[in-house]
C-alpha cells in the first residue's frame, strides 16, 4: 500500500488531532463552508430524492454486472486507440505504470489528481525509479512541497491555513511571502505551466469511465486535469473497476450530484470526456493511452455483504457532515480515504487487522446517509463491521465480556437490577477504574431507581 | 420554450458562473463585440475557419499563429448547454481543443442554434465522441486554500462568451 | 386510553425523574400508565456496538414483557428507534418472534411523538419561562424522523421564548460505547455542542433523550456554564 498506514492508531491520532487547534479551526471552517454550500446548491434543484434514486439504480446495475460492463469499456476504448491494462493489486498497478514510462524514457510525468493513485503508492514507487513526479492540483501540489499525505479526497490541502501555504511557497519555491489566496494559485500557474509543457507523460485518474464509448470522465476546476490528459504526448489513467457508468445517458444524472455534493457548485469548471488516443484529422488527444483497470480488492467486496460501498462516487460529502471527521480530520484515520466512506472502505480493502480501531469512529449519528448522493446505507455497513470486528476476535476482551454478561443480564431482570445495585454501591471505584473521561460524565445513580417507584 | 427564452437561460447560468454572456444579433455587433473584448495589446489566436470567426477578428491587428502564444484564443465552439450555462468544445473539424486550454483568455463565439436545453438532450447527441470533449462553464478555479475562491488557475483566468443569433 | 411505559435503563438508573414526569404528563391526559415490570434494557448499547446475538436476547425479552396492542411511549428517541427500525431485522421474518417485534415497531411511540400526534398535547397551553434551546437528537431525527413534534410542544409554553441553537442536529458526541471508547472526541463534541447552546443566551437546553442530555450537561458544566438541562417532559410537566 502507499505510505505507513496507522489507522490502529486512530485514537492516538485523534487526541493529537483534537490538540492542534490550527487544525480544528481548519476543519471547522471546511466543514462549516462545505455544509452551507452544499445545502444551498440542493435547495436550488427539484426532486433531489428521485434523483439520488435513479443515482443509486444505475450504480447497482453496474455493481450487478461489472465484468461485463468491464469488458464492453475495455473493448470500446481499445477501439478508440487506447491500451486497457486490468492490475490485480497495488503492486502489479505500480510496476505496470513504472514500465511503461522506463520503456518510454520517461524523466518528468506531471500528474492530475488520483486518490486511487494515493492507495497503491504510485509516486513513490516512480520516484524510486528516477521519474520526477509533479502534482499539478494546486493542493496536491502544496501537499507534495510538504511531504505530506491528503486529508480530504477532494481538497488535499484543508487542513492547512493560507498562512501555512504561504510561508510553504515563500520557504520552497523562493517567492515573497502572502497568504492572499489569490496570489498564491497565481504563484502556482506560472510554476505549473513550465511542467505541463514539459512533461514527458501525463497520469491522471478518472471520475467515471464510460462502458458504451471507452471513454474516460474527469470532472475538475483548475484545468490541469485538462492539460496532463491532453498536453504531455503519452497520458496514463488509472481508476478502480467500479468507476464504471453503462452509458453516456447515464452522465447527466452524476454531473448533476457530484459537484453539488462536492462542493456545493453546480458544475466544474470543466468535464472532460476522452475517448481512445488522437485521430487522423484531429489536433488534440494524446498519442498513447493507457488506461490501468485498478481492482485492488474489489472483487473481493463486490462478492460479498457490503457491495454497496462500491457505489461510492468519491463526492467528500458524507466526511463534510461527520462530526467525527470535523473534529479529527483526515490524517487521523491512517490511510487513504477518511470520515465515513474512508471508515468503511479501508478497512474492507486492508483487512480488518490494520483498521479495527476505525470502525469504532463513528456515533452512528446518521448525517452520512442524509447526504450520500447515491444512498450507500453507511451506519448498516459500520455496524456489520463491527459485527464482523467482533467475530473475528478484534474487540477488547473486556468489552466482550462486558457484553455476554449484559446480554444475560437484560433476559434476567433479578440479576439486571442487582447488577444496578452494586454498580451503585460501587460507583465511585467504577468512576476511578474508567476514568474521569467515561463514568465521570455520568451522574450518580439514583438510590430509588425509576422500576422500584412505579406499581 | 422559444430559442430565445433558451438563450436568456444560458446566459444566466453561465454568468453565475463567473463568464462573461454577451448576445448579437448581426456581423457588425459580433465584430464591435469581439473588439470591446479583447483587451488593447493582448495577441490573439483564431482558426478563422468559419464565418463567425472571420468576422469576429476582422478588426484585430495583434493575430498570432498559435494557441501557445496567444494572450486570448476567439472560436467558434461546438455547442453550448442551456441548463448549466457551458460551452462544450470537441476535437472535431482538425480544432486544437488546447485552445481553449492554455490562453488565459477565452472567447467563445456560440451561435444560438447550437444551444441545447439540457445535458439529456446534448449527451444524446454525442453518439460517436471524437477523442477530446470539454464541457466548459465559466473561467477555471480552485478552492484548494481554505475554501477560498482563487478564480484563474491552470486554464484560462477568462472566458467571454458571444452568442450570436442571426 | 391505555399505554404502556417503557422507561429505558438510563432512566431507570440515573434520570427517574424523567419517568417521573412522564408518568405525571401522561396521567395529565387521562391515560392509563402500565409499567410491565421485569423491563431492563432495548439492547441498543449491545446492537450498536456490534453485539448482535446479545441485542436480540434483549430484545427477545423486550418483546416477553411489552404484549398485547397498547402503544409503547417511551421518553428516549434513540430506544424508540430501536424498537421501531431493528428489532423486525433482529428476527426471522416469518417466525412468531419476527411477528412480535412487527407488532411492537407499529405500536411503539417515543413521547413527544405520542403527545403530538396522539394526545395533541401542544394544541394545550402549559406554563414556561425564560429561554430555552433545543438538541435534536440524531435518532430521533434521522432515524424516526420527529422534527416538528417537539418544537410544537416548546412553543406551547406560554412565557418561554425558544431560541434555537446553531447545528441544532449536530451529534452531541455520546454515540453509545462511543464516548467511552473515544473519549477525546466525544468531549471534544460535547463542547461544542455547549458552545452553541450558550451562543444562544438560553437558560435552559431541553431535548427528548437523557443520554444526549446528559453528555450536555457535562460538557456545559467543562465549559464553566450555569445553563440548565432538563428532558422536555420535565418542562411540560412542571407546566401543567
Amino acid at each position: 500500500m502507499s505510505e505507513e498506514q496507522t489507522s490502529l492508531n486512530f485514537r492516538a491520532n485523534s487526541a493529537a488531532s483534537i490538540a492542534d487547534l490550527s487544525l480544528r479551526a481548519a476543519m471547522k471552517n471546511a466543514t462549516d463552508t462545505f455544509g452551507t454550500r452544499r445545502t444551498a446548491a440542493f435547495s436550488a434543484i427539484p426532486d433531489v430524492e428521485a434523483l439520488r434514486d435513479k443515482a443509486s439504480a444505475i450504480r447497482m446495475s453496474v455493481l450487478d454486472n461489472l465484468p461485463a460492463y468491464l469488458e464492453e469499456f475495455a473493448s470500446n476504448a481499445t477501439s478508440a486507440g487506447a491500451t486497457v491494462h486490468r492490475a490485480h493489486d497495488a503492486k502489479s498497478a505500480r510496476e505496470l505504470i513504472g514500465a511503461i514510462l522506463k520503456e518510454r524514457g520517461v524523466k518528468m510525468a506531471a500528474k492530475g489528481k488520483s486518490m486511487v493513485s494515493e492507495e497503491i503508492g504510485l509516486n513513490a514507487h516512480l520516484e524510486a525509479a528516477g521519474v520526477e513526479v509533479v502534482e499539478t492540483d494546486l493542493g496536491e501540489y502544496i501537499i507534495q512541497l510538504e511531504g505530506e499525505t491528503p486529508s480530504h479526497i477532494i481538497v488535499p490541502a484543508i487542513h492547512k491555513n493560507r498562512q501555512q501555504v504561504g510561508r510553504l511557497f515563500a520557504d520552497r519555491l523562493g517567492v515573497p511571502y502572502s497568504e492572499d489566496p489569490q496570489v498564491l494559485t497565481k504563484v502556482a500557474r506560472k510554476v505549473m505551466r513550465e511542467k505541463f509543457l514539459a512533461a514527458d507523460a501525463g497520469i491522471s485518474g478518472a471520475n467515471f469511465a464510460i462502458a458504451e464509448s471507452g471513454s474516460l470522465v474527469l470532472f475538475t476546476n483548475e484545468g490541469n486535469g485538462r492539460m496532463v490528459t491532453s498536453v504531455p504526448p503519452l497520458h496514463i489513467a488509472i481508476l478502480s473497476v467500479e468507476k464504471i457508468l453503462p452509458k453516456l445517458d447515464d452522465l447527466p444524472t452524476f454531473i448533476r450530484l457530484l459537484p453539488r455534493s462536492a462542493t456545493g457548485q453546480a458544475i466544474t469548471s470543466y468535464l472532460s470526456l476522452i475517448t481512445g488516443t488522437r485521430k487522423e484529422g484531429e489536433a488534440t488527444g494524446a498519442q498513447e493511452l493507457h488506461i490501468v483497470l485498478l481492482d485492488n480488492g474489489r472483487s473481493e467486496m463486490l462478492a460479498g455483504g457490503s457491495r454497496e460501498m462500491l457505489k461510492c462516487i468519491r463526492c467528500g460529502a458524507c466526511m463534510n457532515v461527520c462530526p467525527v471527521y470535523r473534529t479529527v480530520g483526515g490524517h487521523a484515520y491512517g490511510w487513504t480515504y477518511p470520515g465515513p466512506m474512508g471508515m468503511v472502505l479501508t478497512t474492507l480493502l486492508t483487512g480488518m487487522e490494520k483498521s479495527y480501531p476505525l470502525v469504532d469512529a463513528s456515533t452512528l449519528c446518521g448525517a452520512c446517509v442524509d447526504v450520500c448522493p447515491v444512498r450507500i446505507p453507511l451506519v448498516e455497513l459500520i455496524l456489520k463491521l463491527r459485527e464482523r470486528r467482533n467475530k473475528e476476535g478484534f474487540s477488547d476482551v473486556r468489552e466482550r465480556l462486558g457484553m455476554r454478561f449484559l446480554g444475560y443480564a437484560v433476559k434476567n431482570p433479578a440479576v439486571f437490577f442487582w447488577m444496578e445495585r452494586v454498580s451503585r454501591l460501587f460507583w465511585p471505584l467504577i468512576q476511578k477504574i474508567s476514568g474521569k473521561n467515561v463514568a465521570g460524565r455520568l451522574p450518580d445513580p439514583s438510590p430509588r431507581p425509576f422500576h422500584r417507584r412505579m406499581p | 420554450m422559444s430559442r430565445q427564452e433558451l438563450v436568456a437561460i444560458f446566459m444566466e447560468k453561465a454568468a453565475l458562473a463567473a463568464a462573461g454572456a454577451v448576445q448579437v444579433t448581426d456581423s457588425e455587433a459580433l465584430t464591435g463585440a469581439v473588439r470591446l473584448l479583447v483587451h488593447e495589446g493582448k495577441t490573439v489566436y483564431c482558426p478563422a475557419i468559419t464565418g463567425l470567426e472571420q468576422a469576429a477578428v476582422r478588426d484585430l491587428a495583434t493575430r498570432v499563429e498559435t494557441y501557445g502564444e496567444a494572450d486570448v484564443t476567439v472560436e467558434e465552439v461546438l455547442a453550448g448547454i442551456a441548463e448549466t450555462g457551458s460551452i462544450v468544445c470537441a476535437s472535431v473539424e482538425g480544432r486544437a481543443v488546447q485552445a481553449s486550454l492554455l490562453p488565459s483568455h477565452h472567447v467563445a463565439l456560440l451561435p444560438a442554434g447550437k444551444i441545447y436545453a439540457t445535458l439529456e438532450d446534448f449527451f444524446a447527441s454525442l453518439k460517436a465522441p471524437p477523442t477530446n470533449v470539454a464541457i466548459i462553464t465559466g473561467p477555471s478555479r480552485t478552492a484548494d486554500i481554505e475554501l477560498t475562491l482563487a478564480i484563474g488557475v491552470h486554464g484560462p483566468e477568462r472566458l467571454d462568451v458571444v452568442v450570436t443569433s442571426f | 386510553m391505555r399505554v404502556q411505559l417503557f422507561g429505558t435503563c438510563m432512566v431507570d438508573s440515573f434520570f427517574p425523574e424523567v419517568g417521573d414526569a412522564t408518568v405525571r404528563l401522561l396521567k395529565h391526559f387521562g391515560v392509563e400508565v402500565v409499567f410491565p415490570h421485569g423491563q431492563t434494557c432495548c439492547g441498543q448499547p449491545a446492537f450498536n456496538a456490534g453485539y448482535r446475538d446479545e441485542a436480540r436476547g434483549a430484545a427477545e425479552h423486550f418483546l416477553s414483557v411489552f404484549t398485547g396492542d397498547d402503544p409503547i411511549v417511551t421518553p428516549s428517541g434513540s430506544c424508540a428507534a430501536m424498537v421501531k427500525h431493528h428489532y423486525p431485522g433482529l428476527f426471522q421474518g416469518d417466525s412468531p418472534l419476527g411477528e412480535k417485534a412487527r407488532g411492537a415497531a407499529a405500536r411503539v411511540f417515543e413521547m413527544s411523538q405520542f403527545l403530538v400526534q396522539v394526545l395533541r398535547a401542544h394544541e394545550r397551553v402549559f406554563v414556561g419561562s425564560g429561554k430555552i434551546t433545543y438538541h435534536s437528537s440524531c435518532h430521533l431525527t434521522r432515524t424516526l424522523g420527529v422534527r416538528e413534534e417537539p418544537l410544537l410542544l416548546i412553543s406551547a409554553l406560554s412565557g418561554a421564548e425558544f431560541v434555537p441553537m446553531p447545528d441544532a442536529t449536530r451529534c452531541c458526541g455520546f454515540g453509545g460505547m462511543f464516548m467511552a471508547k473515544l473519549p477525546e472526541i466525544s468531549c471534544a463534541l460535547a463542547d461544542e455542542k455547549a458552545d452553541s447552546i450558550m451562543a444562544t443566551g438560553a437558560d435552559t437546553v431541553t431535548g427528548c433523550d437523557s443520554a444526549c442530555l446528559m453528555t450536555i450537561a457535562d460538557g456545559l458544566k467543562r465549559r464553566g456554564s450555569d445553563v440548565k438541562v432538563k428532558h422536555l417532559v420535565q418542562l411540560l410537566a412542571e407546566g401543567v
